[in-house]
């Protein structure tokens, strides 16, 4: 079973136990619960009243006043990553960002976004089986659960690995062969030849 | 130890299993006889029968596998020349077979040794599934004479290679007025013939005026009775007669198991 540090994880944002989800805990919480939902809908089933308290946070929520993106490359974001795609190093990357964009930042101030870019991502990046992907676990989550457009230039690795998967069990399935079987004739050469001249006068 | 995946097995699987022979090659027959009780005349029916080949002009490798026989006496001593001998005493074991049916040939004819039962068993145990799968048959030869040592050792023989041949037993008069009832009134002989339903042919008795010299001369019936050899002892009608009459009779039995015989 996972465990509820994972879950926490999940939801980037509350540290506490699941039993604050009943709503004695504010604001906070709420996006828990949602995110746990979300993830792991059999894990808990909102009732009417946390529905209730849902729509209120989301008021709340809805009422704050936007902050600031925490880093100015953020509006940037997709275009260093295409950038990084397609092979520009740092160095270029900022080159780009000064002449098209007019902004001035350093090498090490770009690395470190697109660090800590793909660090989020990793963090938020869960399964639909609530599987959090990390670096370790990407290649098999690629290959059965998430459905991206990576994916669509995998389908044919994904479907051998859907081939191996059902010989693997067929495999699995197949019954041990037997190679002792019942003899046919047995005959124990410590015994002595028994003969039944009686039986063959008779007849 | 046995498997019980046999000839029937085997035989599914021809298609698509790996031949060292070919996949499409013409069935082939490895006949061999059942060793273990010496002096019981395998050697002399392994000479009946490649004289009963040579007569319907059927090829066969000759193979001897009696690494302890003397010369004389030994299928090599009648055949010098179209007689390959095999030592089975190897890690190889009776890979022989395979090597020489992949020339090309359709059928062999092994004259095993006494002791060369072990040996027989355990490549059997370990070959003969992928063997049968490209199509070889196996067809083992027991004589029996009154001796119940020769009867004890077909069964041995044959509790060991179960259903993976065919079964051809030669009773062997080696007496006059030779009695069979080991053979014939045993119950471990009877549930064998009832289980395997062997050929059983009969090998009638032998005037010792033309056995002896023809086994030290290493002269087969067919040679006396074309008279092609300078022996004065085997020269003489009345002999060549019988030797054209031991000879016929002899193939009137075993035209008896041509189904076994034949690929």
């Amino acid at each position: 079973m996972r465990d509820l540090n994972s879950v926490r994880g999940a939801s980037g944002i509350c540290p506490v136990h699941i039993r604050y989800v009943s709503g004695d805990c504010p604001a906070i919480p709420l996006i828990s619960v949602r995110r746990l939902y979300q993830y792991r809908p059999d894990f808990i089933r909102p009732g009417p009243s946390e529905e209730i308290v849902d729509a209120k946070f989301e008021a709340i929520l809805n009422s704050l006043p936007t902050k600031e993106p925490r880093s100015r490359l953020e509006p940037y974001g997709e275009l260093i990553t295409e950038m990084r795609k397609r092979g520009y190093s740092y160095r270029e990357i900022t080159q780009v960002l000064k002449k098209a964009c007019a902004l001035e930042v350093g090498t090490s101030t770009v690395n470190d976004f697109v660090l800590a870019g793909s660090r989020s991502k990793t963090k938020r990046s869960v399964s639909p089986s609530g599987t959090i992907e990390t670096k370790k676990n990407r290649r098999a989550l690629t290959g059965t659960y998430r459905n991206t457009k990576a994916q669509e230039s995998t389908r044919e690795p994904q479907k051998e690995l859907e081939g191996t998967a059902k010989t693997i069990k067929e495999l699995k399935d197949r019954p041990l062969k037997t190679r002792a079987k019942k003899l046919l004739f047995e005959y124990n050469p410590d015994e002595p030849l028994r003969l039944h001249r009686n039986q063959r006068t008779k007849e | 130890m046995y498997d019980s995946n046999t000839a029937a097995t085997a035989e599914r699987n021809n298609s698509d299993s790996p031949s060292v022979v070919s996949s499409t090659a013409p069935p082939k027959r490895v006949i061999l006889t059942m060793g273990g009780k010496g002096g019981v005349g395998k050697t002399s029916f392994m000479l009946a029968l490649a004289e009963w080949f040579q007569s319907h002009e059927i090829p066969v490798t000759l193979l001897d596998l009696d690494t302890e026989n003397k010369s004389r006496g030994s299928l090599k001593h009648y055949f010098e020349g179209r007689v390959t001998k095999v030592n089975i005493h190897t890690a190889a074991g009776l890979d022989a077979f395979v090597d020489h049916l992949a020339e090309g040939v359709p059928i062999i004819l092994a004259d095993m040794g006494a002791s060369s039962g072990q040996v027989t068993h355990e490549w059997f145990d370990s070959m003969f599934e992928d063997v049968a799968a490209t199509g070889v048959a196996f067809t083992a030869i027991g004589i029996v004479t009154p001796d119940p040592a020769s009867v004890e050792s077909i069964l041995s023989w044959a509790a060991r290679l179960q259903d993976r041949v065919n079964y051809v037993v030669v009773e062997n008069a080696m007496t006059h007025q030779a009695g069979f009832s080991y053979w014939r009134d045993s119950d471990q002989a009877k549930q064998f013939r009832t289980v395997f339903q062997p050929v059983v042919l009969t090998m009638e008795f032998r005037l010792p005026e033309l056995e002896n010299p023809a086994r030290q001369h290493g002269v087969t019936l067919g040679q006396i009775v074309e008279r092609r050899l300078k022996v004065p002892e085997l020269q003489k009608a009345s002999l060549v007669i019988r030797a054209q009459s031991y000879r016929r009779r002899l193939f009137e039995e075993i035209d008896k198991a041509k189904g076994l015989l034949l690929p």
